[in-house]
């Protein structure tokens, strides 16, 4: 059934990371983005390992459940790797047929691509998992509101993307209640050509549309009612606060860049 | 004492649909007053104006003629909506469509957010009302884990967390099923008596004005009957008129004494109708 | 041979995960040919998945549901063609219109059993007669109409499949007390008018009461009873217990009865009360004079 995909991909838990302010770990996550490509460099795919354990351990997130995030990608890393594996041409030739050849080079970039792609989503992941969306969107807000003063809606994107999490929901339940009503009145969605199911799915979008439509609107009534005139003197329930522990991170990220920095060129 | 509400001689009428088609005059010439502390039900059938004469209470529509004053301002005062607004909070039919946030805390605290009150007074605010309306355990909840009665009293939560001089709600229960009803006209009636907050309470459900201290009777646009709930149910034969029901002991008294029998016209509940009938039987 | 019957039907929720739940638990019931079934039972009860079932919507887990003795479950069985003769009416179904005009919305169930257009023609006029939407209307798009005619487009759109039970949940919902007065006894009509069965899912004791023969009542996943509603208004105080409120006029009578006034009958309808109450105070004012 729709009701049951979890959406958001939060595990709420007590842990450090947990706690830290969303800013601070979007900033790192950004960092740790910016390192993972920089250079190409054995280092830097090592200072990115060494991130993820040490991340992963203080989520206190099962690496279950980081591996459990690789999985959907599979199918691109083996088209990346095997791309890249007969793609390259360069140093020792392990193996030749015909057109195909596989080089050390290849090899070596082809490794180098994947366990940098498996970095990058298990390093974004644990920021999904640790923060709440609600959290993530509020953080997003703060980051950018330098743009407001380019009158960018910075403001009214995160409340839209606030109203889309707390509404996904409830139209996901009322989808599952189409359905079975016209279903009742023997709609048949399961058997036909791919038009005809297309055709199908007529009676379902509809009225799914026409009752967002009317939620939106009477949401709309109800924001006002509730005094809601954008984002100008807005104070916010949940401030965000940064302290120690979220100083410590960035220290920690910032520091392993620069070992990065200094040792690819040391070792060029 | 100032008047917390006036509707002073107040018409609305919806534009009309195309060129040719007469505007559609909802209310015709509705004149009220409502004082700080009363626990009222505007009582009506489907289109019968009272969603409309809601409306007009907190400035969400103006009246097309006449005139309504929250506090002493006049609802026409564009610069003073969000005084108004603060002054009357709105609680509407559908639970869904009225909570905003992803929590409920968060949710309680979007009005407050919304007039600026700092994080530190804010908390202390959203918890009080979250308590008010017995939900503070689940202030940590998504809307979508709570049934129908419950959100309707975070709705409720997050209104009075703005300290309002007056709730307006808009057939709060129509969605709900009994225990939801319960639960939310407790809720109401608490909000009244301990908190001395005015509730206005718009239904189509006997039963319901039967729990407040006056009912208005709102029929084609205009006030038919506007007294204590025992008073506006003793006529029977003109709230049937009007498309409306009577709570059942009253009606069964009233077919009592139309045999002949002596029964005093504003009897409601059915102990105090068992008891009179007995009464008959010595 | 009862028209409907479930056979130690059970439904479990998310089952093996820590949401499990158990909606129905198996319960056996038969529905009579011709009978007016009003189903009551708090939110949680078990109601809406009961209907569910019956109509082939939701696989029971456990046992199944014979439809004119025959099984719905079997191998083979056509559960398309046992939607059509099981209508099932959803609470506000008015959301689910979705054509550009009234008429064609009825005609949609119709259309997809594969009857000819004279048949869906006949049909569609005549439930829309039935629920009492008039000929202009019927040409009209459904958001011309106002909620009360909405609900009864959505009704007839089952309707006219002519299924041989009938199931609503909540067709008066959020409906004022005339328009709930309309529907149900537009429904009482075509349930005489026709012979079909009626199954009836209604949070209202006093709306029910007055129009069906037997009541089903569900707590907890299972059947507490299912008899006549005087028989189950006796049990007043163990309804009362499951959270469920008897209509205010059988308190009444209660109340008449803890002081000494007693009526062989249980009471839920005020025209009976009335007649009953005339009658006995005639009866003693005969005797005193």
């Amino acid at each position: 059934m729709l009701k049951d995909i979890t959406l958001g991909q939060y595990f709420p838990m007590d842990s450090v990371v947990h706690k830290m302010d969303a800013r601070y770990k979007i900033i790192i996550t950004l960092l740790f983005l910016v390192m993972l490509f920089w250079g190409q460099h054995l280092t830097s795919l090592i200072a990115g390992l060494i991130f993820v354990i040490i991340a992963t351990v203080c989520s206190k997130i099962p690496p279950k459940m980081i591996v459990k995030s690789i999985k959907p990608i599979v199918p691109i890393l083996i088209v990346t790797g095997l791309l890249n594996l007969f793609m390259l041409d360069g140093g020792k030739t392990y193996f030749a047929w015909k057109f195909i050849k596989i080089t050390e080079q290849g090899v070596q970039t082809s490794i180098f691509m994947l366990v940098r792609i498996c970095l990058l989503i298990a390093g974004t992941s644990l920021l999904t998992y640790t923060t709440s969306p609600i959290v993530l969107t509020d953080a997003i807000e703060s980051l950018l509101s330098p743009l407001k003063k380019l009158k960018m809606p910075v403001h009214e994107l995160a409340m839209m993307m606030t109203i889309a999490l707390r509404f996904i929901p409830t139209l996901i339940e009322e989808t599952d209640k189409i359905m079975a009503a016209q279903k009742a009145r023997g709609a048949d969605m399961e058997s036909g050509s791919l038009i005809q199911r297309a055709h199908a799915l007529i009676p379902i979008l509809i009225p799914l549309f026409v009752s967002a439509f009317r939620r939106a609107e009477e949401l709309a009534l109800a924001m006002e009612c509730r005094c809601y005139h954008g984002g100008e003197g807005r104070t916010r329930l949940r401030e965000l606060k940064s302290g120690m522990r979220d100083y410590i991170a960035l220290a920690f990220t910032i520091l392993l860049f620069a070992a990065v920095i200094v040792l690819n060129i040391l070792l060029h | 004492m100032e008047k917390l509400i006036t509707i002073e001689n107040a018409h609305f009428s919806y534009p009309a649909a195309d060129e040719n088609a007469k505007p559609v005059e909802v209310l015709k010439g509705i004149s009220l007053e409502f004082e700080h502390g009363e626990l009222v039900a505007v009582l009506g059938h489907n289109g019968s104006g009272k969603s409309t004469l809601a409306k007009l209470l907190n400035a969400v529509l103006l009246p097309t003629e006449g005139k309504v004053t929250v506090t002493g301002i006049d609802t026409k005062e564009e610069d003073k909506l969000l005084e108004i607004r603060q002054h009357v909070g709105m609680v509407f039919q559908n639970p869904d469509n009225q909570i905003v946030a992803t929590t409920v805390e968060e949710d309680v605290a979007f009005g407050l957010e919304n007039i600026g009150v700092p994080s530190a007074e804010m908390r202390v605010r959203v918890d009080q009302a979250l308590q008010a309306v017995g939900m503070y355990e689940y202030r940590e909840h998504a809307p979508h884990q709570l049934s129908g009665g419950q959100k309707q009293r975070v709705a409720i939560a997050g209104i009075i967390a703005m300290r309002p001089d007056c709730i307006v709600l808009d057939e709060p229960t129509a969605m709900l099923d009994p225990q939801g009803r319960k639960e939310v006209m407790r809720t109401i009636r608490l909000l009244n008596r301990d908190y001395g907050i005015t509730v206005i309470l718009i239904t189509h459900e006997m039963d319901e004005a039967a729990q407040c201290d006056r009912v208005i009777v709102v029929d084609h646009g205009e006030v038919r009957m506007d007294a204590k709930p025992e008073k506006v149910f003793s006529h029977v034969q003109k709230m049937r008129a009007i498309g409306l029901d009577v709570p059942q002991p009253t009606e069964l008294c009233d077919l009592l004494r139309q045999a002949g029998y002596d029964l005093d016209p504003e009897i409601m509940t059915p102990e105090a109708c068992a008891e009179a009938v007995a009464k008959l039987f010595q | 041979m009862p028209i409907l019957e479930a056979k130690n039907l059970t439904y479990t929720y998310s089952i093996g995960s820590p949401f499990e739940k158990t909606a129905i638990d198996h319960i056996d019931l038969q529905i009579e040919q011709g009978d007016f079934v009003g189903i009551i039972g708090h939110t949680g009860s078990g109601k809406s998945t009961l209907m569910q079932m019956m109509n082939g919507l939701l696989k029971p887990t456990e046992g199944t549901v014979l439809l004119d003795g025959k099984d719905i479950w079997e191998k083979g069985a056509d559960r398309r063609a046992v939607r059509f003769q099981v209508g099932l009416v959803f609470q506000y179904p008015e959301y689910q219109l979705f054509e550009e005009t009234v008429y064609k919305d009825i005609a949609f169930g119709p259309k997809n059993m594969g009857l000819d257009e004279k048949e869906i023609d006949r049909r569609v006029r005549g439930t829309a007669e039935v629920v009492g939407l008039s000929e202009e209307l019927l040409e009209k798009p459904p958001y011309a109409l106002s909620g009360g005619q909405k609900r009864r487009v959505a009704i007839a759109g089952v309707m006219a499949m002519e299924p041989k039970v009938l199931i609503l949940d909540e067709p008066t919902a959020g409906l004022d007390p005339k328009g709930r007065t309309t529907i149900l006894t537009q429904l009482s009509a075509y349930q005489k008018r026709t012979g079909c069965t009626v199954m009836l899912v209604s949070h209202s004791m006093e709306d029910v009461a007055k129009y069906v023969s037997k009541l089903l009542v569900l707590s907890h996943a299972k059947i507490v009873c299912y008899d006549t509603p005087s028989n189950v208004f006796a049990r007043g105080d163990s309804l009362e217990e499951m959270g469920l409120a008897l209509p205010q006029i059988t308190r009444v009578f209660h109340g008449l009865r803890a002081r000494g006034i007693d009526f062989p009958d249980e009471v839920y309808t005020v025209k009976y009360g009335a007649e009953l109450l005339l009658k006995a105070l005639a009866e003693r004012g005969g005797r005193s004079c």
